[in-house]
Order: structure tokens, then C-alpha cells, then sequence
């Protein structure tokens, strides 16, 4: 486990603990002085009660007597709160120890940097703009569905007033928004009749829905729905390995359920299909632009951490101007958009500039190197990988694509 | 360990302090608040007993000490109900550090269970809770929705009820936003709100009112900073005063709140008095106005200067009045330096940073980032997707069919990139591109005939597809390019190897 995240929940522990298990020291407080009013109550009771039988008596001489009991209750009511002025005072001594003891034990490990040393390079005032585009997009794209209007020209309005959400982004959206709605409260016709036949989506709402009829008690609806629409489905798109995914279901129809099925799993892999199919048929980017962006933020966050601590200490500063000092590994779905090269001559990635280009023996070299071995393509020069001789008149100029 | 090269969790909590940090010193604030109330309070009530304990030793009518306990009673339930408060805001201070250390234990259970998928949402989660931010510090909600509600009453109103205890009202767009997606204990919105309506206030309204508030109650924190603020929120008080001729109120500010700053500023206040002089010698002078307002000449002494000036904007433009002038004259200006700093004092400029000096103040008192952290991830995140292909409309598609046009597009990877996207390509220019050290390449290159490599077997697929989907009508062994949209044989294919 994460070393500060364990110090954290102790310390935490620790305050919301503070005088017993569940109560802190200022909850104490309270409970001191709730307890203190209540005994203060009970003893002016007392007292009014003293004084009744007093004026009672009166003639009689029992007052001495009585006016002791009245003395031995302000007694007792002086030492109250002599207690609880000292309990209350304490306890609230103690909260501001605990809480400097938080920030001692936890906060100060945790503290190691500003968000604002990385940020050299700063948008200007109108990237705003465009960062609200973005975000106008994000929300478009996973939030819709989460917004308290149900209609479509309403929906687009309330993104248009509250978040600034231009109508033509977001009207993108609505279908999708409405079908996952009513996908979510368990209602699929509308993706049925959206989903295109054949499809892996549609062969997982036929295994949902026969989850419900499971679900709902009636096996024999269960068996026919499964039979009627599942044999069929396999045939025509003959995708026959689909079947193992029926035979658990099958089987539950014989078995009592023990498990039972799994609803909200086979749901949400519904809402996945649908949202990548419906992006996909409406050339709509998956992950908004914003995440993708954050996400490779976050990921390269500590490398601008580490760089700028060496920065500081070594009094370095950046080779290149237009390009990042530092490696950043990123995950697979970050780097798939455009093919990087490297030129295995200058070691330098290729550019507009500098080319890649393929020469006879189909090795790929940069035009920069090309003009150098070739000098400036006055000569034939040897591949710098393989024994074949090339000349720059034979070479192609090449574009690396990927799909 | 790592699914994603995503950083630990260690480095997460750092990266995240603050929503630890700021919890905490509300936490301290509100013990503070109890320590100072129960201090008045006990004091009360040690009276109140000892005039008991008096009554009864002196054998007064023992009514008389009744009434004595029945105000007890009241001060204690008083007491009571006040520390009733602070304990449910302890609560719920104390909920939103729980939310977020179980926030942060929840992304440990995942790297732990090697969930990519459950990974991903929680990174969803967390771009959420910045663009709640960002919503929240750069509202303009709020201000348009209260103006629209009621222009007189609000801004009575906000000067009796929003005294900084009670939460302002939840307008803001940031606010609606975690709302709607349950994240609004994992912020310190209220923070960030307080911020955004005093800098709102001053920047569009023009008005010192929460400013003002938020000082006096602030006072020993910037006093410990040794902050300009309250100097120069006083100084501006003092000018708005000065601008709407209030001279009684304009001095009654200076005695009070600017004299005291004698010995630190005195040559600001050098020249805050001097300019309640040089205005008042305008007005004096307004009946000369006409024909000295082309006379050059008259500028090079103070007082015609401001007659020509003020002659010619009213006091509250002087700032746009300013840029009138020719630039001629402003060399004149400049070359007298007393005007400049005169004009400087009036401008409206002066709100702008007064709006940036108290943000400053106020985003240092809680540790809180100065610069939107939405911007600090987009700004890393973009020069580390920027690669040298991107921005390059370097692939000239020819659009004949929409249909095949749209699918062939989105088929191509480049096409989704982020950094290339209509949102964020404008902002991406001027950052710097990521640093790669290997070729990010693909299996199996074939080069086609016009120079374009692709991936053979993917390149194949394509041709599959659109034949399933009729888009186009290609031969078995054929393929199509789906840049240039030609048509070539599978026998044209030149095996690669890049190294």
C-alpha cells in the first residue's frame, strides 16, 4: 500500500477519533455543554422546588435547614461548572493540537511542490475560448445523460445556458443521451431499434433482455425469447463463437440460480457497445479531445516534477527550444494518431523538413542524412544497413500512415 | 505495477495536496472560532455565577437567584446552539477529507487489481473534478443570474446577508457541474466561489464592498504576508471617491484607513492627496475649458494638464480618454513624468490588478495554484501528445463520396488525434513538441506505389470493409488508399524495414 496513503487514513483516524471512537474533541465540547445545561435545568427544578416548600413552611422553623439544602445545590451547581469550564477549555486545546498534529503527521509528507512551477508554458488570455470548446465537448460527450432535462431541444439548451455549450456540438449527442437513458433504466427498445442487425451489440441486448426474463422469474419465457432470436442471430452472422456466451444462461434455465445473473455488468458492456458504435457511426471521436489531453498530463506530470528539480539544482536548461528536454512513455491509446521515425542515421525524428525516404533496398533513411551520403546527391553511396548501392535519384520519398 | 505509466498513488496525493491542505485549515479556522466563542462564553457565564453565588451568600429573595439561573440557562443553550453549528461544519469538513481519502484508496485497489478499464474511469473521474474547478473559478453565471433576478434588491441585500459564514447561492455553473456528477465534496468549491464573486465584484461591478469584508476578516494573515492589498484597496476606495467628487468622504477615507500607511507608502499617498488637489483645481478652473483645450502648451503644468484632461472625458473613462490622444501629445505626457503617474492612479487598469493582487492573496492563504490547474494539465498534456506530424495538413484527401469520405476519415488514426482536433489546435502552436527517443511505427509496412506506408494487414481490412459496407466496389487482391482514395493490386505492396 501507498506509504502516504496509509499515514493519511491513520492520521485521519486520528482526528475524526479525537476524544473517544466517532467523537471529536469539539463534538465533546458540545456534549460537555448539552450535559452541563441539562444538570443546571435539574437543579434550578431543585431549587424552584426548595423555595416552594420554604415559602410553604413559612412560620414553621425549618428554614435554616433549608436554606443549607439551597447552599448544598449551589454547591454542587459552582462545581459544575467549574468542571465543565475546564472540560470545554481543554477539549477545544486539544483540537488545536490534533489538527496541527495532522498537518505535522500527514499534510507536510505530502508537500513536496507547487502545480505552478511546471506551467512555462502558458496559454495566452483567448486559449480560453477554445478551452471552454473543449469542454463544451467533454460534457457533450459523457454528461448528457446525467442532466436533469429529458427533452432533446431542452437538453441542448440547458448545456447552451448553464455550460456555454455550442447547440451544434451538443445536438450531436442528444440520441445518444436519450438511448443510454432509457438503456440505464432498463427500457432497450429504443437501442434495439438503433443498434444495426448483426451487430455484437445487438447480440448482447437479446442476452440482456433474457437476463431480465431470468430475473423475473419465468423460465420458460426466458428459453423461447433465447430460442427464437439467438440460433438465428448465430446463422446469419456466423458468429458461432458467440455461443459460450448463451450456455451459461442455458444452464441457469436447468439449475437452480445460485449466483444468479449478472445484470448491472451486462448492462454497462451495453452502454459501452452502444457509445463506441454510436461515436463510430456518427464520426464522432470516442474519448473527447479533453481527456485525452489531461490524461497524457497527468501521466507526464511527474517528468516536468523531476525536470524541473534538476533544472533548479544543476542550473540546466533546455537544448532544444521547440521540443520537450525529456522522454514521456505514454499508453498505447495515446500514441496511435500519428507514426513517429527516427532516423537511424542522425538519430533525429523525421519532419516536414527532413523527410523520411526509402531507398532501393527498402530501408528508410531521413533526406537530411540522404543529401550527406549522398553528398547533395552528387554520388551513389551505400546503404548505410545493407551492402546495396543507392542513388538518390532512386530514392522515394515516403508518408507513414497509420490505421 | 503501472497499467498506464500513470504515476503512484504516493505521487497522486501529492499532486493533490491541497484538497487535503484546504479542508484542514478550514478545520483549524473553525476551532479557532470555537476557542474564541467559548472564551466569551465562559467569561459571560463566570459572571453570571459569581452575581449568583453573591445573591445567595448576601440571603437575598430566592427569586432572585432563580432569574440568576434561568439566565445561565439561557447563555448555555445559546452557547450550545452556536457550537451545535461549528460541530456540523466540523462534520462535513471532515466528510469531504474521508471522500477524498477514499478517492485515493480507490485508485490504489485498482492499479493493486491491475483494472485498466476501472483505471480509465477513475482518470474520468479526475478530468471531471478539473473542469469542476476551472467551471467554478471562472464562473460569469452567477453575476449574470443575480443581475437578472433583481438589480436593486441584490445588491442591497448582499451587502446585509452575505456575510462570509453563510454559503453564497449555488449559481455557479462549476457548482452545478460536481453537483450533477457527485463530486462536490471532493473540492472546496466554496472556496473557489468566494473567490470568484470578490473578483467578479471588482472587475465588473466595480464595487470594494466583499473586498473590504474579506480584509477585515483576513487582517493577521496579510498583515503576517506584509500584503499591499488593504493599502491599496483603501487607495482605490479612495480614488472612486475622489472620481465621483465625495472630497468629505474621499478625506474621511484618508484619515481613516490611508494615514496609517504614513511611513510604508508615502509616496503613494504623496500622491493620493495631490491628486485630491489637482481635481479640485480642475473643477475651479471648468469655465476656462474651452479655450485651453488645444493649447498644448498649457499641458506642461499641472494644472493644465488636468483642465485639459478631465475637460475632455468624464473622471470615470479616463482610462479610454486616455487613448484618444495623439501620440504627440502622449510623448509629452511621458515626457513629464508627474502626469503619467496621475493617469496611472485613475485608469481603470487599477481594477485589474487589485482583482490579481487579491487573487494572489487569497489563492496563497489556502495553498491553493494561481494559475487554473485544467490549464497546467493541458498545457503538459498537449506538448507531450504534440508530435512533429501534427498540425501537418500534409494528407490532401479528395472528397467525392461523403459517405466514403467520412468513413475513410475515421478509419485513419490521425484524424482522432488530439492535439489536431479543432478545439485544441489553435492553442497548440506555440508549445513545444514531445521528445521521442524510438520510432512509433506499426507492424507489417507496405509502401504503396505513391509513397504511403501502411500497415498491410490493416490496410487489407479496409479493403474488406468497404466492400461489406458497398461503399466501393473493389476487386479481390485490391486495396484501397484510403488517403488519396486510389486503387492498387495487393501485388504493387513493397515490403518495408524501417529501423
Amino acid at each position: 500500500m501507498s506509504e502516504l496513503l496509509s499515514t493519511l487514513g491513520t492520521e485521519y483516524q486520528k482526528l475524526t477519533d479525537g476524544a473517544a471512537a466517532g467523537q471529536t474533541h469539539l463534538k465533546k465540547c458540545l456534549e460537555d455543554t448539552h450535559e452541563f445545561k441539562i444538570n443546571v435545568k435539574k437543579l434550578k427544578g431543585y431549587l424552584a422546588k426548595q423555595i416552594q416548600e420554604e415559602e410553604q413552611d413559612k412560620g414553621h422553623n425549618n428554614s435554616a435547614k433549608l436554606v443549607k439544602k439551597r447552599q448544598v445545590a449551589i454547591e454542587k451547581l459552582n462545581k459544575l461548572h467549574n468542571n465543565w469550564d475546564n472540560g470545554v477549555k481543554k477539549s477545544i486545546k486539544l483540537a488545536t493540537q490534533q489538527h496541527s498534529r495532522f498537518q505535522k503527521n500527514a499534510l507536510n509528507k505530502l508537500y513536496d511542490f507547487e502545480l505552478d512551477q511546471v506551467y512555462t508554458n502558458q496559454f495566452p488570455p483567448n486559449a480560453r475560448k477554445y478551452v471552454d470548446q473543449a469542454i463544451g465537448l467533454h460534457i457533450s460527450r459523457y454528461n448528457v445523460f446525467d442532466l436533469p432535462e429529458q427533452d432533446a431541444g431542452t437538453m441542448v439548451e440547458y448545456l447552451e445556458h448553464v455550460y456555454g455549450v455550442d447547440p451544434a456540438v451538443s445536438t450531436n449527442f442528444v440520441e445518444m443521451a436519450q438511448i443510454l437513458r432509457e438503456l440505464r433504466h432498463d427500457s432497450l427498445e429504443p437501442c434495439m431499434a438503433w443498434c444495426s442487425p448483426g451487430s455484437d451489440l445487438e447480440f448482447e441486448l437479446h442476452l440482456l433482455r433474457a437476463m431480465f426474463l431470468l430475473q423475473s422469474g419465468d423460465k420458460l419465457a426466458t428459453y423461447q425469447y433465447l430460442l427464437k432470436y439467438i440460433p438465428g442471430f448465430l446463422t446469419q452472422t456466423q458468429k458461432t463463437s458467440l455461443r459460450h456466451r448463451v450456455a451459461p444462461l442455458l444452464a441457469q434455465l436447468v439449475a437452480m440460480p445460485k449466483s444468479g445473473v449478472n445484470l448491472s455488468e451486462q448492462r454497462n458492456k451495453c452502454v459501452d457497445l452502444f457509445t463506441s458504435e454510436y461515436c463510430a457511426r456518427n464520426s464522432l471521436p470516442f474519448n473527447s479531445s479533453l481527456f485525452l489531453v489531461v490524461m497524457s498530463g497527468i501521466i507526464s506530470f511527474q517528468f516536468f516534477i523531476k525536470y524541473r528539480t534538476l533544472q533548479a539544482a544543476r542550473h540546466v536548461d533546455w537544448s532544444t527550444e521547440n521540443e520537450l528536454p525529456f522522454n514521456v512513455k505514454l499508453p498505447d491509446f495515446l500514441t496511435s494518431f500519428h507514426p513517429v521515425f527516427i532516423c537511424p542515421v542522425l538519430k533525429e525524428e523525421t519532419t516536414t523538413e527532413n523527410p523520411p525516404y526509402a531507398l532501393p533496398c527498402h530501408h528508410i533513411i531521413s533526406r537530411f542524412s540522404l543529401d550527406k551520403l549522398s553528398k547533395n546527391g552528387t554520388c551513389n553511396f551505400k546503404c548505410p544497413y545493407c551492402p546495396v548501392t543507392a542513388s538518390r535519384s532512386k530514392t522515394t520519398k515516403v508518408n507513414f500512415v497509420i490505421l | 505495477m503501472s497499467l498506464l505509466n500513470e504515476p503512484s498513488v504516493d505521487f497522486h496525493l501529492k499532486l493533490n495536496e491541497q484538497s487535503f491542505h484546504i479542508p484542514n485549515e478550514l478545520l483549524k479556522n473553525n476551532v479557532k472560532k470555537v476557542q474564541k466563542l467559548v472564551e466569551r462564553e465562559t467569561k459571560r457565564l463566570e459572571v453570571l455565577f459569581g452575581d449568583l453565588n453573591a445573591a445567595v451568600v448576601a440571603g437575598h429573595d430566592p427569586h432572585v437567584s432563580i432569574n440568576k439561573l434561568n439566565d445561565i440557562i439561557k447563555a448555555v443553550e445559546l452557547l450550545e446552539r452556536k457550537l451545535d453549528k461549528r460541530v456540523n461544519l466540523e462534520g462535513e469538513l471532515l466528510k469531504r477529507i474521508e471522500y477524498r481519502f477514499n478517492y485515493y484508496n480507490e485508485l490504489e485497489e485498482l492499479k493493486k487489481s491491475g483494472n485498466r478499464e476501472g483505471l480509465i474511469s477513475w482518470y474520468q473521474v479526475y478530468t471531471n473534478l478539473l473542469i469542476g474547478d476551472y467551471l467554478v473559478r471562472n464562473n460569469n453565471l452567477c453575476d449574470q443570474e443575480l443581475a437578472r433576478d433583481s438589480l436593486e434588491t441584490s445588491s442591497r441585500l448582499k451587502r446585509k446577508n452575505n456575510s462570509p459564514a453563510t454559503p453564497p447561492p449555488p449559481v455557479n455553473a462549476g457548482l452545478q457541474f460536481l453537483r450533477s456528477q457527485g463530486l462536490e465534496h471532493h473540492l472546496d468549491w466554496d472556496i473557489l466561489v468566494t473567490a470568484n464573486q470578490i473578483s467578479k465584484s471588482l472587475d465588473v461591478n466595480h464595487d470594494l464592498t466583499l473586498l473590504v469584508n474579506w480584509i477585515k476578516e483576513n487582517q493577521a494573515y496579510l498583515t503576517s504576508r506584509s500584503s499591499a492589498l488593504e493599502f491599496e484597496t483603501r487607495l482605490q476606495e479612495y480614488i472612486e471617491l475622489v472620481k465621483t467628487r465625495n472630497y468629505p468622504g474621499a478625506i474621511g477615507c484618508f484619515q481613516n484607513h490611508l494615514i496609517k500607511f504614513i511611513n510604508t507608502n508615502f509616496e503613494e499617498l504623496q500622491l493620493a492627496s495631490g491628486l485630491l488637489v489637482f481635481i479640485k483645481s480642475f473643477k475651479e478652473q471648468v469655465p476656462q475649458q474651452s479655450e485651453s483645450q488645444n493649447d498644448t502648451s498649457n499641458m506642461k503644468t499641472r494644472f493644465g494638464f488636468f483642465q485639459y484632461f478631465f475637460g475632455k472625458a468624464p473622471p470615470r473613462e479616463l482610462g479610454s480618454g486616455n487613448g484618444t490622444f495623439g501620440s504627440d501629445t502622449r510623448t509629452k505626457f511621458s515626457a513629464n513624468g508627474e502626469f503619467v503617474r496621475y493617469t496611472r492612479v485613475l485608469s481603470d487598469d487599477r481594477w485589474n490588478v487589485l482583482k490579481r493582487l487579491f487573487l494572489q492573496e487569497f489563492y496563497s492563504m489556502y495553498g491553493i495554484s494561481q494559475h487554473d490547474p485544467l490549464l497546467i494539465y493541458l498545457s503538459l498534456g498537449i506538448s507531450t501528445l504534440k508530435t512533429r506530424s501534427c498540425l501537418q495538413d500534409m494528407y490532401s484527401t479528395v472528397k467525392l463520396d461523403e459517405d466514403l469520405h467520412n468513413f475513410l476519415n475515421n478509419e485513419l488514426n490521425h484524424s482522432k488525434c488530439p492535439v489536431c482536433s479543432p478545439e485544441f489546435a489553435p492553442i497548440t502552436k506555440d508549445l513545444p513538441y514531445a521528445h521521442h527517443i524510438q520510432s512509433n511505427l506499426f507492424e507489417n509496412p507496405v509502401m504503396l506505389p505513391n509513397g504511403n506506408i501502411y500497415d498491410s494487414k490493416k490496410l487489407k481490412l479496409l479493403a474488406v470493409k468497404l466492400a461489406s459496407r458497398k461503399l466501393y466496389d473493389l476487386k479481390p487482391d485490391q486495396v484501397m488508399d484510403p488517403i488519396n482514395q486510389q486503387v492498387y493490386d495487393e501485388k504493387d505492396f513493397v515490403t518495408m524495414y524501417p529501423t
